[in-house]
């Protein structure tokens, strides 16, 4: 199951080669995309990045539903020309050629190092993938289904040694469907449907060319770490977080003296019964 | 025949001593990293329950672990010593030094730390819908008003609580 640097090496740079990198701007401002409708069915659902939906119009759930770094696209300009950067990026890594045939293997208690996967129908998570990208930040991992990809209830991917989220990329053939709790990173390209079960979150963007991507009472957030190329250019970083201290530590410590003298000042007044 | 009393002054020394050891005291167990993992957790409730005001009253938010978010993407984080339990040390000190019985210090420690967090979180949802409006009013209500309003409130929670506890006439403290 292992691979080393040179593939991952050798599928970056082809797709570096054969790729489209400017067509995937807009793609890479959008967290979440669907084909026919985009719907939010609970709170708290937070979506990071552009929301948008094309050539469909419908989205649903938003609000309570929230989009923060971005905004919402229904069937616009700007959405139009991200689902034909899908159709690009999809196509893109459809055409990377496979390292390991998975077929048949559960996902879960795996250790992958960087390269390209393939299941020639579904692919099951159930339980823990571990990503290890032996020291390289700009590693790749693809994973390509034929049809499904479904993960268990509190399914997890979890990344090492610099593996980034910006780097793990899910192409489906068909749909996705994350289990209740699923922690997933990557973006996941689907040629129907994404469907989130509750309190499913993803670090990295769903993006479904035809059908519908479903919501409920999930976080999807962008990725982190390298910036996805070359498949797709960095993600906006644009969140504007304050802290709220309740008080700064010298006025503490005024406060702690402010006390300090008002009891003393209170205790000299009470009187003491002996 | 009735029981001879006396009455006398409390040394104020002996409240500004007992109420520096018991901050020192808290203050030394809230840093230790059980207690600080505590922490972090009890931030995040205080979040959530801003998040059900908001939310519940129509305000639209979205809550991300310690951090509330607003739908232009503004978001208050809630970090160490933003959830006031400092200010909640302090004041449970100050109750704690102060001579008075159980069932009045249980009082102070109770109504006291309601009060304060009911404050806190006001001042984090002002905070929120301040910072989406204006940074500068954002700055200014968190640094200088809300500290000052903090402050007074503690001092007013302290000197109530004193009153109440100490009634003229009685007494409150029995000397064995």
């Amino acid at each position: 199951m292992k691979f080393n640097r040179a593939t991952a090496s050798v599928v970056g740079l082809l797709a570096l080669t054969f790729g489209p990198p400017k067509a995937m701007a807009q793609l890479s401002s959008f967290g979440v995309l669907g084909g026919s409708t985009v719907t939010n069915t609970a709170t708290p659902t937070i979506v990071n990045g552009n929301l948008g939906v094309s050539p469909g119009s419908a989205v649903s759930g938003f609000p309570p539903g929230i989009v923060t770094s971005g905004s919402i696209h229904a069937a616009d300009a700007t959405a139009a020309q991200a689902q034909t950067d899908l159709t690009a990026l999809y196509n893109q890594l459809a055409g990377n050629a496979c390292n390991t045939d998975l077929t048949g293997v559960d996902l879960g208690g795996l250790t992958l190092t960087p390269g390209v996967y393939c299941f020639a129908t579904s692919a099951q998570l159930t339980g823990t993938l571990t990503l290890d990208a032996q020291g390289n930040p700009n590693a790749i991992f693809i994973f390509k289904t034929g049809s499904t990809l479904t993960t268990a209830s509190g399914s997890t991917v979890v990344l090492t040694n610099s593996a980034s989220s910006c780097g793990v990329f899910w192409q489906l053939g068909s749909s996705a469907t994350l289990g209740t709790g699923t922690s997933l990173v990557g973006s996941i390209v689907a040629l129907s449907s994404i469907t989130l079960n509750t309190g499913a979150s993803v670090g990295g963007r769903l993006l479904a060319r035809n059908g519908a991507v479903t919501l409920d009472g999930s976080q999807v957030t962008f990725c982190t770490g390298n910036s996805g190329a070359p498949f797709l250019q960095p993600p906006p970083q644009t969140q504007n977080i304050s802290n709220a201290p309740a008080m700064s530590w010298p006025v503490l410590a005024g406060l702690g003296v402010l006390l300090a003298g008002l009891g003393s000042v209170l205790a000299r007044k009470a009187q003491v019964l002996g | 025949m009735p029981a001879m009393t006396t009455v006398t002054k409390l040394h104020p020394l002996r409240f500004a001593l007992a109420f520096t050891c018991w901050a020192l005291l808290a203050f030394g167990i809230l840093f230790t990293p059980p207690v600080q993992a505590l922490d972090v957790r009890f931030s995040r409730v205080l979040v959530s329950v801003a998040h059900g005001l908001l939310t519940g009253c129509g305000g639209h938010a979205a809550r991300d672990g310690a951090i509330l978010r607003a739908p232009g993407g503004f978001g208050v984080e809630m970090r160490d010593g933003c959830n006031a339990v400092n200010v909640l040390i302090l004041l449970w000190s100050a109750v704690l030094a102060f001579p008075a019985s159980r069932n009045m210090k249980a009082l102070g420690l109770a109504a006291g730390s309601a009060i304060v967090q009911a404050l806190n979180i006001l001042r984090f949802i002002s905070l929120f819908y301040l910072g989406q409006y204006s940074m500068t009013w954002f700055d200014f209500a968190h640094a200088y008003l809300w500290e000052s309003l903090l402050v007074l409130d503690t001092m007013v929670i302290f000197w109530l609580w004193v009153r109440h506890a100490v009634r003229p006439g009685t007494a409150l403290y029995a000397r064995a």
